[in-house]
């Protein structure tokens, strides 16, 4: 009795502390992973070195192919790691069975149990830790709704729509309360609309219940919305992990910066500067480039219009809009004032 | 549309009903007109109605056959289960290449007459046959194992006739499987054990469940197996049968006891759908 008392008031203390000492949730060090595919092995990760604090919520970045999925994987113990530890509040949990894990996982493709209805689904994981019927069910009403699915307890999947399949898997996930979510692409099946309201949806229960996420999508507008902190990853490791913000305006490497809202690289002398299309200026005094149009087009409610400078180097300017008082072929001088332009280390042409 | 679409598919159908009701429904309609009739003096029937023959299958004697025959039944089918279910999985789970070549190894028995095979057994399982030579000469056994006509060989007979069809319906069942969802299942701190039971098993019920229809009622109409590897030891229905229809001359008494066995196999089938169907869900992942 006197432990579990001391216990809650150690937990309410950390909670105040939050804020100001953030905790280290789950820690990755020196993760590599080689896939031998026939005779052609390839080297997945090469070295991902990562902690995570509790509450926050990331979101993995990069190409396809580059290991996202895999090092959710790793992580979840549905993959084992080359070399290299997985630590989870601080106990290495790298060789622990994954059904030992407190982990949980929402798949790319939901992986809902077919023959299970939607309220057995979601109590799947209380059942296996041998939780009484009767506690399994008052969670399960409670997680019902916080996904707003109350009602659908007895449907069966199959008669579920995608956004509602979605939910449910999420509600899965979450009634075990891991200590971290991992989820692989989760909305990527769903259209836009739903997909806009689902991200908001997600980030109400993430905050709402604490929970520290890891995240991936290929969407740049939703890890910026949602994310506390976005890792990009590229060629095996970690090549930036920072804010929404720092990514977009401070991109460290030119891999980053193209890959995180498709900035200009413009190559002076050795050096290469990332400059987002919409601080590219067009005629105005800072403009010092002699540039020709040779593309103009409308996409996602601003007009791109492209130059070639008279080196060959190609630049996109974005602009609100769906015209602007330039032809394509027309001369035009552009520019940019010097803090908007990002010095950026070279790793891709 | 839908209805538009169904009927031009009726159109193609057409044969497969003409068939059906040419050499499935009406022979059924005769054998049960023939079951109701008087036996001949030599050979066929009389038209005289009668409920005779359903009368005599009461006997303790054809009674007993009939249990009998159900004992076997589902026997064989609880071993073929228990051989067939694993076979089938595993086979699943091979790579690619392997699994043709299991395929392979499965089908090549079929190329050759049952009957060829079955008469094989014999020479392996009979008194001091190539079975007996081999644990003789090892020394595990110092007698014949006097394993031919036996209840025994003929439980193994039915195992290797049926159990072919058991691993088949399996494997396609297993081949369907999203292990992905097992995956889950482990993921939401099911052991493999668990995860196995809770996912792959009741997953792969309807290929189970189709593989016991597949198993059960032939083996209550093998007759030519107890025949064979069970000599005059083991009667089956499907032995009395043909031996009312040949030796005993009696028509109208074998088709009675036929209409039996497909009232029983009916309701077995019959059975098999509603589990099937409580399952629905399951079945139309297929
Ligand atoms: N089991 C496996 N065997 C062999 N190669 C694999 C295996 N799993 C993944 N790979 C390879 O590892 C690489 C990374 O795969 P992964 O699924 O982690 O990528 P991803 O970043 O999640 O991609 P996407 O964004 O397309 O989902 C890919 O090149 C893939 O082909
Ligand atoms: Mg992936």
């Amino acid at each position: 009795m006197e432990k579990a008392f001391t216990s809650v008031s150690a937990f309410s203390k950390c909670n105040e502390g939050r804020i100001k000492m953030a905790k280290t949730v789950l820690e990755l060090q020196q993760i590599t992973k080689s896939f031998t595919d026939k005779t052609k092995q390839t080297e997945v990760l090469k070295g991902i070195d990562f902690s995570i604090n509790e509450g926050e919520f990331i979101t993995l970045l990069g190409a396809s192919g580059c290991g996202k999925t895999t090092l959710l994987r790793i992580i979840a113990g549905l993959e084992s790691a080359d070399t290299g530890s997985v630590l989870l509040e601080g106990e290495d949990i790298t060789k622990k069975e994954p059904y030992l894990r407190d982990v949980n996982m929402v798949f790319q493709n939901y992986a809902l149990f077919p023959h299970m209805t939607v309220a057995e689904n979601i109590g799947y994981g209380l059942k296996t830790k041998k939780v009484p019927k009767k506690e399994i069910a008052t969670k399960v009403q409670e997680m019902l709704e916080l996904v707003q699915l109350e009602g659908y307890e007895k449907r069966m999947p199959d008669k579920l729509s995608g956004g509602q399949r979605q939910r449910v898997a999420i509600a899965r996930a979450m009634i075990n309360q891991p200590k971290v979510l991992l989820l692989d692409e989760p909305l990527g099946a769903l259209d836009l609309k739903l997909r806009r309201q689902m991200q908001l949806e997600l980030k109400r229960l993430q905050k709402k219940l604490n929970t520290t996420f890891i995240y991936i999508t290929h969407d740049q507008e939703e890890a910026i919305n949602m994310s506390d902190r976005i890792a990009v990853m590229h060629d095996g490791v970690f090549e930036q992990v920072g804010t929404p913000n720092e990514i977009y305006y401070q991109p460290e490497t030119s891999y980053v910066a193209s890959f995180v809202g498709n900035a200009n690289l413009y190559h002076k002398a050795d050096a290469v500067y990332a400059v987002r299309a919409e601080s590219v200026l067009i005629n105005e005094t800072e403009c010092t480039l002699d540039a020709v149009v040779i593309e103009k087009s409308f996409a996602g409610g601003q007009l791109r219009i492209l130059f070639a400078l008279s080196d060959g180097q190609k630049i996109t300017a974005s602009r609100f809009g769906i015209d602007y008082d330039l032809k394509v072929g027309e001369q035009a001088k552009i520019g940019w004032k010097e803090d908007s332009a990002v010095r950026v280390i070279a790793n891709e042409n | 549309m839908k209805i538009k679409r169904k009927h031009s598919f009726s159109a193609l159908l057409l044969p497969m009903y003409l068939f059906t009701i040419l050499f499935v429904f009406l022979p059924i309609v005769y054998m049960i007109y023939i079951s109701f009739m008087t036996r001949a003096e030599v050979w066929g029937f009389d038209t005289h109605v009668t409920l005779q023959n359903y009368m005599r299958i009461l006997e303790p004697l054809y009674l007993d056959t009939f249990v009998r025959s159900l004992k076997l039944a589902f026997t064989t089918t609880v071993l073929v289960i228990l051989i067939g279910y694993p076979f089938g999985y595993f086979m699943a789970k091979l790579s690619a290449k392997w699994k043709a070549r299991m395929m392979m190894l499965m089908m090549i028995p079929f190329w050759t007459s049952s009957l060829v095979r079955l008469n094989g057994w014999v020479i392996v399982f009979q008194s001091n046959g190539v079975l007996d030579k081999i644990l003789m000469g090892l020394g595990i056994t110092t007698e014949p194992l006097k394993l031919l006509y036996s209840y025994p060989a003929v439980v193994f007979g039915m195992i290797y006739a049926l159990c072919p069809f058991m691993i088949l319906s399996v494997y396609s069942s297993v081949e369907k499987m999203d292990w992905s969802l097992l995956e889950a299942a482990v993921d939401l701190g099911a052991n493999r054990r668990k995860a196995f039971f809770d996912i792959t098993f009741k997953m792969t019920m309807p290929g189970l469940l189709s593989g016991v229809v597949l198993t059960f009622i032939p083996s209550m109409g093998l007759f030519f197996v107890a025949d064979i590897l069970g000599g005059s030891k083991v009667v089956l229905v499907g032995n009395i049968i043909q031996e009312q229809l040949t030796k005993g001359r009696n028509v109208p008494f074998a088709a009675a006891l036929s209409v039996i066995l497909m009232i029983m196999t009916s309701l077995i089938i019959a059975l098999y759908r509603k589990i099937a169907g409580a399952d629905a869900n399951i079945s139309g992942l297929g």
